[in-house]
């Protein structure tokens, strides 16, 4: 054979090689900050855990709809005085660094998960009593019935990994999950890579996952269009115009159970009487409101809690429907015949709460409310605002959990989180009652109830749930919304492909 | 002693530097725990963070810890943004793209406004002249962030020959270049309008001198009285401004890093502020504070060869 001939046909042979091979399927996100590390006990911020949901898996996770579904374990159940949980473990579950999962992995992640001298997460497991092995079963007692106990053993913070692995977890995080993290590169990227011994083997249906770090909207939106980047999963309103009317990309708008609040001080005068706070909601417009400072995408909401969540929701938002007549008849009453005027305090970083808060001054003004706006940066919001209560009005998001007691228990009175100091005793022992009730129809009725006593005793101004608004190319597709704050990749795959 | 002393300024300054961020830092109101914890913070798991950042010991236990790990060449770990993450190699990834940014743009800058500024001083008056003044004028007006902008939408969405931003990896050299070539004019520009009208006020200066008529009535070629006798000294007052504009440089990359989302310094500074992350922003001001000051040194060290009547002891003699 000549040695012309016997280079053809190597190069012959080395083309069907390559063309055989199944090509590498991967993906560009934009997200606008990196993560804060992903120890499950020790990362607490909504960046990590969005990206975390990919790499991390506990007993159970979290369904678009809302519901809690199988993960490590693959089924559980509950005795009937809900103080038992019992769960098998799936068989095969490995771990990224190839180990198979043992019960003792699963009994020493949760026991340091409830230990309040490892995380600050410890606390909303206060109810759990023992956590043991039984063969394949984890059983966990609790001391007293906890009815969002399982929903929140879907966290980032219940999450499952290897012993072996936990020193450096922040940055090398080992889980269960459908993706590696491979490389993290600070400000820059993180790259995520099929597992290939993930226990569900129809997922996940990218082979690599590039999430690259830009801060700037409008740069991530220029990514976007030259075809840099291939989904932005949360895209500002304010930036919709640039993407709107191009034809190479897909927009898909859902609501995102984040509620949208004017807080108002109810311990603060003249904000601590009742008619004054009725007044302020009666001079709300919600849909001008929503289609001044979210360009028409939300929902409006009468209290704290999002369409979303479509098990619990109740239709509040007549309670104090829009009229300034109103308004200034209960400011009257209230001995404010001719207003007032107060400070609002608006954060700097979220543009969304800033447009909402200046349209509320103009309205407010309508009444004879006179706002001063003072716009702040996040650290002086959280510190002046959250921590020291030291306001009278401003405008924020609550992100959205699956139980609706994680959501409502931040108005308890005594509540660390209850920043607008709200006080209703009704509420308090609403609050408890729903926990430790199991029938799902009983609890049904008190979180009801709950909604309806945050609207009349108006311990905020409910606005909308903004929806989130997901641009991506038009060839992507498997794009699942979640009511919790994740971006779920392992579905997402390219069109005929 | 010339060198002895300036050494001296510069570990000095750096102490100095590092002690007034830390205080600064302090000072600021936000807490690094609260921003990890957010709107969803219970003051007992704020607590809990805070000890676990050591955020609750002391103030000058905090400063102390810090030094003495900085003496040993640990630069810490960073508490809020990528937590865990060495600090050391966070800047040693960022550190070569910043360069890269700045160093290009400051060569970019340097080359064109001598070439402006020599030409349109050997002409003044002319249209020439005129044209220079007029562009410089523009480049000084026009703010960095802008022409980015302008950039991108012009090459980047518009005629789609460049990249609109990110950092290809390293071992892809023609991508990076592609990546470098937007963010270097945006950030050249102003400097370039500045330093060319600092060019050509120079050279005036010098060419107005009596040795340059000496060296005309010798019949010297007009471009050797330009480049030897002109530029050469007019190299000194260059210099100086050339070295606080390199400073400005590092400083316009801050922003120019933000808007083409090129991982350098400048944005993991700001995100290091903005999320309180004290131990990060600690080391990047310690080691942005040692590149100003290298810059200053090198060129302190440049000037006696420069201008021998700034001697090595450090004494001036007359005008420089």
């Amino acid at each position: 054979m000549s040695k012309k001939l016997f280079l053809a046909l190597l190069l012959l042979a080395a083309v069907i090689i390559t063309s055989c091979a199944p090509r590498e399927e991967s993906l560009v996100v934009a997200i606008p900050t990196d993560p804060d590390g992903f120890h499950p006990h020790q990362s607490v911020a909504a960046a990590s855990a969005e990206i975390a949901f990919n790499i991390y898996e506990g007993l159970v996770k979290a369904a678009p709809d809302g519901s809690v579904v199988p993960a490590i374990a693959s089924s559980w159940e509950i005795s009937p005085d809900g103080l038992v949980y019992t769960f098998t473990l799936r068989e095969g579950v490995r771990f990224h660094n190839g180990r198979l999962l043992e019960p003792e992995d699963v009994v020493y992640c949760l026991s340091r998960l409830v230990d309040p001298e490892v995380t600050s997460k410890a606390q909303e497991f206060s109810a759990v009593d023992t956590i043991e092995a039984d063969g394949d079963d984890i059983v966990i007692t609790l001391s007293r019935p906890d009815a969002a106990f399982l929903a929140l053993l879907t966290e980032f913070g219940a999450s499952i990994y290897p012993p072996e692995a936990e020193e450096h977890l922040s940055t090398q995080p080992v889980g269960t999950g459908p993706f590696v993290l491979t490389s993290w590169k600070p400000n820059n990227e993180l790259v995520l890579s099929r597992f290939e011994h993930y226990w569900d083997n129809d997922l996940p249906m990218m082979d690599r996952v590039v999430l690259k770090v830009i801060p700037d909207p409008s740069t991530a939106v220029t990514n976007l269009r030259t075809g840099h980047v291939d989904l932005i999963p949360r895209l500002e309103p304010d930036y919709l115009h640039q993407v709107e009317d191009d034809e190479t990309l897909t927009i898909l708008e859902q609501p995102m159970n984040l509620v949208q609040l004017l807080v108002v001080n109810n311990a603060r005068e003249p904000f601590d009487i009742l008619e004054v706070r009725q007044a302020v909601a009666h001079a709300i417009n919600r849909d001008e409101i929503i289609q001044g400072a979210a360009w028409g995408r939300g929902t409006p909401i009468g209290s704290n809690m999002s369409a979303a969540m479509e098990t619990w929701y109740v239709d509040v938002t007549d309670t104090y429907e829009y009229n300034p007549e109103k308004a200034r008849d209960l400011l009257e009453q209230a001995g404010y015949p001719d207003g007032f005027s107060a400070v609002i305090h608006l954060p700097a970083p979220y543009p969304l709460h800033r447009s909402a808060g200046e349209i509320i001054v103009e309205q407010l003004a309508q009444v004879g409310i006179e706002l001063d706006i003072q716009v702040v940066e996040w650290s002086t919001w959280l510190e002046q605002v959250y921590s020291n209560r030291d306001f009278s009005l401003t405008v924020i998001g609550f992100t959205g959990k699956l139980d609706p007691h994680t959501v409502l228990g931040r108005y308890q009175s005594g509540s660390g989180r209850n920043f607008g100091n709200f006080n209703s005793p009704e509420y308090d022992e609403l609050i408890v009652q729903g926990l430790l009730e199991t029938e799902f129809e009983d609890r049904h009725e008190i979180y009801a109830r709950i909604q309806e006593v945050l609207a009349e005793d108006v311990a905020g101004v409910f606005l909308m749930d903004p929806s989130q608004l997901v641009v991506m190319n038009e060839n992507l597709t498997g794009w699942q919304q979640y009511p919790v704050y994740v971006i779920d990749l392992s579905t997402l795959h390219w069109k005929d492909r | 002693m010339y060198w002895l002393q300036k050494t001296f300024n510069m570990v000095l300054t750096l102490v100095l530097v590092s002690f007034i961020t830390f205080a600064a830092l302090y000072m600021l109101p936000g807490d690094p725990a609260q921003l990890i914890l957010g709107t969803e913070a219970e003051p007992q798991a704020v607590e809990t963070l805070r000890s676990q950042l050591g955020l609750d010991l002391p103030w000058w236990q905090q400063y102390v810890s810090w030094a003495t790990d900085m003496v040993q060449g640990d630069m810490g770990r960073s508490i809020t943004f990528s937590r865990g993450y060495p600090i050391g190699e966070l800047i040693a990834s960022a550190l070569p793209v910043t360069l890269a940014l700045a160093l290009s743009a400051m060569l970019l800058a340097f080359g064109l406004s001598l070439l402006l500024g020599i030409s349109a001083a050997a002409r003044q008056g002319s249209w020439w002249d005129n044209l220079v003044l007029v562009v410089s004028q523009l480049g000084i007006s026009m703010p960095a962030f802008w022409v980015g902008i302008l950039l991108i939408q012009f090459f980047a969405l518009g005629l789609g020959w460049l990249p609109p931003g990110g950092m290809p990896p390293w071992h892809n050299p023609g991508a990076v270049v592609a990546a470098l070539v937007l963010p270097t004019l945006a950030l050249a520009m102003p400097r370039a309008g500045i330093m060319t009208r600092l060019v050509r006020s120079a050279m005036l200066d010098t060419l107005g001198e009596d040795y340059i008529r000496t060296a005309r009535s010798k019949g010297l070629a007009e471009r050797v009285v330009l480049l030897r006798h002109g530029l050469k000294n007019a190299m000194v007052s260059i210099m100086t401004v050339s070295g606080i504009q390199l400073v400005q440089l590092l400083a316009g990359a801050i922003v120019i890093e933000q808007v083409f989302s090129l991982p350098g310094l400048g944005r993991l500074l700001l995100s290091a502020v903005l999320l309180r992350d004290l131990p990060l922003v600690q080391g990047l001001v310690f080691a942005g504070t040692a590149m100003v000051l290298f810059t200053n040194f090198v060129l302190d060290m440049l000037y006696p060869l420069l201008d021998p009547r700034i001697t090595r002891e450090g004494v001036h003699h007359g005008k420089a």
